[in-house]
This record gives structure tokens, C-alpha cells and sequence, in this order.
């Protein structure tokens, strides 16, 4: 058993420092000792570019005028960060499903959506947590694209007559979705 | 070909080439894009700090332990199983914890663009865990049998120069 073990950890060995070596020698190498993580919603995330907040009733007025222009490439994008479930439910009548939790590949194309948009709204739950989602998707898009948040939660924007619309978002983003 | 010799030579053999394969593929296919992989690794959102040292040393260990499957020595070959074994039993914490806490990430498996993390997921480095575990106690003891003939070195040989 021994000297099975010692040949694993010899193989081991021996894949680990070929890996730094070839990461050192290649030009396209991860660098090591400068690497910085990529943001996380549960993190800390510091964004040289201030987070905007619109009240639901610019929303209102936002979405309204995105409607008067269906067709045509829209200059806002709405994206609802509450779960799958509640997004079934009831969300804003356009809005795309980006759930706090969503991976790399759902945020890469919102980016490609919000990087043709130009503006983005987060909604949520609550302020709190929209502005969580903002922060990750600023930290992603600033300054090609302004982020904001929407102030109050979900249910503030359904009092305004936010026009809404239920049922999952068929085709709007790959991974778990609504 | 008999039972006997069907279980002790060609099953062992197709999961090293399936398995070695497979691996080998992996890891390539890491080593392409080291940047993306490490964000793929940070993703995950476990030990992030740890991100860009996986990214350059998981892909090349992964190859490694592949192409051990397939040297002639029984014991480095089982020697690349467990590694392979303690590799996938490292994903399988990673993706099973990924799952969750519903943090919806590409796999990374192979590469970028490798498709989301679900449940076949996990199911996949149950099976190729417990296929790299096989190979690490049942391989090769058709040499044991019959080791002069087949020209493989049997568990008598373990820990004498190769």
C-alpha cells in the first residue's frame, strides 16, 4: 500500500510542477500572484463607477417608452434577481431572469445583451438585494453600460402599474432558469 | 474469449484507454485557456484565492495521471488510477457542493463552454471515480494468474524497481 501511495503522490508531484512550469513559461499563463477573483454577489465588491437608483414610477415611465419602441433594439434592459419561482409568478412584462446565484455563463450574456442595450435596471426582492446584483453586473459592464437599481422591492413595483407578466423565460437565458 | 479473461484483460484495458482518453482530453482542453479556467475554478465560489494555482496545476496532473494508465508498469498504472480517483473525488465535492447551494456554473470539466453543472454531473465522477477505483484494485490480476504469459508484473512485484 506504501509504495502505491508514494507513486501517487509521485505522479502528483510531478503534474503539479509541470503545471507552474508551463504557466511560468507560457506568455498567456494565469498570473499567480496578481490574480484577482472575479466578483461574486456575496462578496465585497468594490466598483469605481456609483450604482444609480431610479423610483418605481421612472420605471413605469422607462418601460412605457420601451414599449412605444417593440421592434427596435431597446435601449434599457430590465433584469429581475429574485428566484426562478417568484420571476414565474409575476415580474415586469420584458424583464429578463438573472437570479442572484446565476454563473458565469448566464452573466457573460447579459453582459453581451446589456453591452447593446447601453442601460440596465436591476430590480428584486428588495433594494438591498438588487443593489447586490447591480454590483456584480457593474463591476462586469462599467463604464461601457450604466447600472441601476430600482428603489423598493418588487412588490412597490407592482403598485405603481408596472404593466407585468407571468410564466418562465422561455429562451432568455441558458442554465437553471425560470 | 472467456468470462474470466473478458473481466481480467479487456475491461481493465477499455476503462485505462476510456479513462486515460477522456482525462488526457480534460486536461488539453484546460491548458488551452488558463485564464478562463481559473475564473471557471472561482466560479464555484469554494476557495477562490486558490483559483489561478488549480488552474495551472490541475490540468497538466490531470494528463499526467492519464497517461500513467497506460505505461506497461502495473503499478505506476495503478498508482495514475488513485490519482485519478482523489481528482474526481475532488469535483465531486466541488460540483455536489455547487448544486446545493443552487449556484447556477459552468462545469469547467473540459474547458470553457463545458455546459452548466447538474445532477448527470455528479452522476459522471460517480462513475468515473468508482471506474478509476476499479482499475486501482482489480487491475492486472490476470497477472497473478497468469503473469509470466500476459508479460505483466503482478502484485508480488509492488515496491521493487520498475
Amino acid at each position: 500500500m506504501l509504495p502505491l501511495l508514494a507513486r501517487t503522490m509521485a505522479l502528483v508531484v510531478l503534474g503539479v510542477l509541470l503545471g507552474y512550469t508551463q504557466n511560468e513559461l507560457r506568455a498567456d499563463g494565469v498570473s499567480i500572484r496578481t490574480y484577482e477573483a472575479p466578483a461574486s454577489c456575496g462578496g465585497n465588491v468594490e466598483v469605481p463607477h456609483p450604482i444609480g437608483t431610479v423610483t418605481p414610477s421612472e420605471l413605469l415611465a422607462l418601460v412605457a417608452t420601451e414599449a412605444s419602441v417593440a421592434g427596435q433594439s431597446r435601449s434599457v434592459l430590465v433584469l429581475d434577481g429574485r428566484s426562478a419561482r417568484e420571476y414565474e409568478q409575476g415580474h415586469v412584462a420584458g424583464a429578463i431572469h438573472l437570479p442572484c446565484a446565476a454563473g458565469s455563463r448566464d452573466a457573460e450574456q447579459v453582459t453581451a445583451l446589456a453591452s447593446s442595450a447601453g442601460r440596465v435596471l436591476v430590480y428584486a426582492a428588495s433594494e438591498t438585494d438588487a443593489r447586490t446584483l447591480a454590483l456584480e453586473l457593474a463591476h462586469r459592464l462599467a463604464p461601457r453600460v450604466t447600472v441601476d437599481v430600482v428603489a423598493e422591492g418588487f412588490d412597490a413595483i407592482g403598485r405603481t402599474g408596472v404593466p407585468q407578466a407571468s410564466g418562465p423565460c422561455e429562451g432568455c437565458l441558458s442554465g437553471e432558469g425560470p | 474469449m472467456t468470462g474470466t479473461s473478458l473481466r481480467l484483460v479487456v475491461l481493465p484495458w477499455t476503462l485505462r484507454l476510456v479513462l486515460g482518453g477522456l482525462f488526457a482530453f480534460a486536461g488539453v482542453m484546460k491548458l488551452l485557456d488558463p485564464e478562463a479556467f481559473a475564473r471557471e475554478i472561482a466560479n464555484y465560489q469554494l476557495v477562490p484565492s486558490l483559483a489561478p494555482h488549480l488552474a495551472a496545476a490541475l490540468p497538466t496532473t490531470e494528463c499526467v495521471a492519464a497517461l500513467a494508465l497506460l505505461l506497461p508498469d502495473r503499478a505506476w498504472r495503478r498508482a495514475g488510477a488513485l490519482a485519478l480517483v482523489g481528482l474526481t473525488s475532488m469535483f465531486l465535492v466541488a460540483v455536489t457542493s455547487v448544486l446545493l447551494r443552487g449556484v447556477n456554473v459552468d462545469c469547467g470539466c473540459f474547458g470553457t463552454g463545458s455546459g452548466s453543472i447538474t445532477w448527470l454531473t455528479v452522476v459522471r465522477n460517480v462513475a468515473l471515480a468508482t471506474a478509476a477505483g476499479y482499475l486501482v484494485f482489480d487491475d492486472g490480476r490476470v497477472s497473478e494468474s497468469s503473469g509470466a504469459r500476459s508479460g505483466e508484473r503482478g502484485e508480488a512485484d509492488e515496491g521493487r524497481p520498475a
